[in-house]
């Protein structure tokens, strides 16, 4: 099942935006919260293995991911009425192979019971399969691509998949931004842009199915190697020859800064541009492209920042208190992935473990099955009830849903769907490259 | 017509790009016989210099180039000195792995030292335009590619018309004859090798207000630089410069015509197509690939 704004999605995902819309206006009532669980747990220890990328390309949004797990960890080592202790082993993936070898790592030398990751779509999917050969849970908790969970069945994945995410950027083309375009859904024209890995092409076949159930026109529809591209000149030429209404970029922070960059020097107006996590969705992105980026969407799960944290229910406040609390200690950035990562780790332990009669996986999904935690109880702004085994895309959290945000004055604020937006909507359609020039003229 | 001139424009200004970087990499080849695959990393210490010098300083980056390239100039001394020069006359596969592992440090290097933090330079003319024809031309794009024209240029006549470059040609075409003759073998190696990695390190520093500076950025470019050079012919800075050119050219092209998807894929078959005909390459001498200064 496939959710996205405006399609017939199910009446979980509507239950879970009434939430979590409540969460944003501030004016939810407390809801009841998790299940209860056994006073006295069947496992009260685990090795936990977390692999994420160290090194290479990837580590610098990794790095935030793999410090909220640490911190989760932490945290529930001190904290848990539980009794059970977990000790942390970390391994580098810096890409698909080092994934496969980092299962291994952990599970053969350091002993790890389960496996929590990733990061990266293209990782995760070798690192999952590799751990299932091993008979080994596999944690999700930032991975998008819809296989993880698809192609195998020892994945418990908190965050959202691709194909939520594809469909959800594509139906906001569809509606909210055709509706402020003043453009008639069947009138659109769109452009599809994408990076050809395994995340970019699995938001992008989901985008896609979402627009073929609609009168709209895919006028464009590019794919490049990201990790070769120095030019995409060719592929804004061809924007430029389309003229779409709206294109939906999947792109991670260098090509989705090279597209702007050169959009400006070949003076190619574009004028609504989603981008659908990735790069267009970090900081960097917006440090680079200055107070061009402000009027770009970004198609992500929530956050902290960018929900009315004020809403949530005490025992959220709390964590998302600590969680800050120890970031700053050491240092560190929170991001969206440090969120992500630290709320799934934190199901995952706090709910999920103290459920599973054992580690295995069927006693893992079991578990997980059982469990249902609302948005107003999550620091995300989404709550975690998760696919039971044996149907299509088991231990998926159904309740990862996505936000538009949009940068506004170098931050992002969520502005769609208008149940969950804390701002209005600005530069719908953005502005041409000469108007940009007069503004900071003036 | 005018969007065929764009599309040319942006071919040979990408070309002019990969020129710099290929041009040393031709000759380190030419002359030490070294495939360095760790090249594009000089680049990407380029890269880094520049912009580290631009935001601690506030330094315009076009002036910083000037600092960091005698910078990178002394890291290639470093380099060929500890690593280099030993595997002179070392079977291939020690070549290759000295210069590979090169690579591999000099990456997590940087890594450590700066993270693997998404940096970028931003400058108020990072997006400057000229408008010649109603063509739209990066100027910054423009700048890397004149200096990558009178870099090659400049090496062209220096081994072709000066001593020290016949000298240079002399230990190409034949070490142990070039040192009997008196040449400084070692020197020669030692300031080839330092001067086409600093010419690396000046290109990076070019386009660090065009692109992003990562750890990883060279590995974008290393393929398609070591494509050029064995196009243009292993040795030959003018088969470099044409065939970076040429490949700038079908990287724009074929990518507006079939798709960014096949720019790559388009000069790998015209790249296979060229090899099969003509498997020196444009410029090289067939089983014997040389420093020929042609």
């Amino acid at each position: 099942m496939i959710h996205a704004f405006g399609t017939a999605s199910t009446g979980r995902l509507v239950r879970t935006a009434i939430l979590v819309g409540a969460l944003v206006l501030g004016a939810a009532p407390l809801l009841p919260g998790q299940v209860a669980v056994a006073a006295e747990p069947a496992v009260t220890s685990l090795r936990l293995g977390a692999l994420f990328p160290q090194s290479g390309d990837l580590a610098f949004g990794a790095a935030d991911a793999l410090q909220g797990v640490q911190i989760a960890v932490e945290l529930f080592n001190e904290t848990n009425e539980h009794g059970i202790t977990v000790e942390l082993f970390t391994a580098d993936a810096p890409n698909p192979a080092g994934g496969a070898g980092g299962v291994r790592q952990l599970v053969t030398t350091n002993r790890a019971q389960v496996v929590m990751g990733t990061y990266a779509s293209a990782i995760a999917s070798a690192a999952a399969p590799a751990a299932e050969r091993l008979g080994i849970p596999y944690i999700e908790t930032t991975a998008f691509a819809e296989g993880i969970t698809r192609n195998t069945g020892n994945v418990i994945r908190t965050t959202i998949s691709s194909g939520a995410l594809g469909a959800a950027a594509m139906d906001f083309v569809l509606t909210g931004l055709a509706e402020r375009l003043g453009v008639a859904e069947a009138d659109m024209r769109v452009a599809l842009v994408y990076t050809d890995d395994e995340f970019g092409v699995s938001i992008a076949d989901a985008a896609l199915e979402r627009l073929d159930a609609s009168p709209a026109a895919l006028v464009l529809q590019e794919s490049y190697p990201a990790a070769t591209t120095r030019d995409l000149s060719s592929v804004l030429l061809r924007i430029r020859q389309t003229e779409p209404h709206a294109v939906v970029h999947v792109a991670q922070v260098p090509d989705a800064t090279l597209l702007w960059r050169q959009a400006q020097q070949l003076d190619v107006y574009l004028p609504a541009v989603v981008g659908a996590g990735g790069g267009y969705g970090q900081a960097q992105f917006a440090a680079a492209l200055g107070a061009n980026v402000n009027g770009i969407f970004n198609v992500v799960p929530p956050t902290s920042g960018s929900i009315n944290t004020e809403a949530l229910a005490p025992r959220a406040q709390e964590l998302l208190g600590e969680l800050r609390e120890r970031v700053d200690a050491r240092g560190w950035t929170q991001g969206n992935y440090t969120d992500w990562a630290f709320m799934g780790a934190w199901v995952f332990l706090d709910e999920i473990l103290p459920r599973a009669a054992s580690l295995s996986v069927d006693d893992l999904m079991a578990a997980a099955a059982e469990v249902q935690v609302d948005a107003l109880d999550s620091i995300t702004g989404f709550g975690f009830e998760f696919t039971p085994a044996g149907e299509p895309n088991s231990g998926q959290n159904q309740r990862a849903i996505p936000v538009v945000q949009q940068w506004q004055e170098g931050t992002l604020s969520v502005v769609y769907p208008e149940a969950l937006a804390v701002s209005e909507f600005i530069d719908v359609p953005l502005p041409t490259w000469s108007e940009r020039t007069e503004r900071i003229a003036d | 017509m005018q969007l065929t001139l764009q599309i040319l424009a942006n071919g040979l200004l990408l070309g002019g790009l990969y020129a710099l970087l290929a041009v040393g990499l031709t000759l380190i080849f030419g002359v030490l016989r070294v495939v360095n695959f760790a090249h594009a990393e000089f680049m990407m210490l380029g890269m880094f210099g520049v912009y580290w010098v631009w935001r601690m300083t506030g330094l315009d980056p076009y002036l910083a180039v000037l600092v960091v390239t005698p910078l990178i100039l002394l890291v290639g001394i470093v380099c060929d000195r500890l690593i280099i020069q030993r595997t002179i006359g070392a079977p291939e596969v020690t070549v290759v792995f000295a210069t590979l592992g090169l690579s591999i440090f000099l990456q997590n290097a940087a890594l450590m030292l700066w993270t693997a933090d998404i940096r970028s330079v931003t400058t108020p003319y990072s997006a400057m335009v000229l408008t010649p024809f109603g063509l739209r031309v990066s100027v910054p794009m423009l700048i890397s590619f004149a200096v990558a024209m009178l870099a090659a240029a400049g090496l062209w006549l220096f081994l072709s018309r000066t001593l020290y470059g016949k000298a240079v040609q002399a230990v190409a075409q034949n070490r142990e004859a070039a040192a009997l003759m008196g040449i400084n073998v070692r020197r020669v190696y030692l300031w080839t090798f330092s001067v086409a990695v600093a010419a690396a390190g000046t290109m990076g520093g070019l386009i660090a207000p065009l692109f992003t500076v990562y750890p990883r950025v060279g590995m974008s470019y290393i393929v398609t630089v070591f494509v050029i050079v064995v196009l243009g012919g292993l040795g030959s800075v003018p088969g470099a410069v044409l065939a970076a050119l040429l490949i700038g050219l079908i990287e724009a092209a074929a990518g507006f015509l079939f798709g960014a998807a096949w720019a790559e894929l388009s000069y790998f078959l015209i790249f296979l197509a060229v090899l099969i005909a003509r498997p020196q390459g444009f410029f090289g001498r067939r089983g014997a690939e040389v420093f020929a200064g042609r």
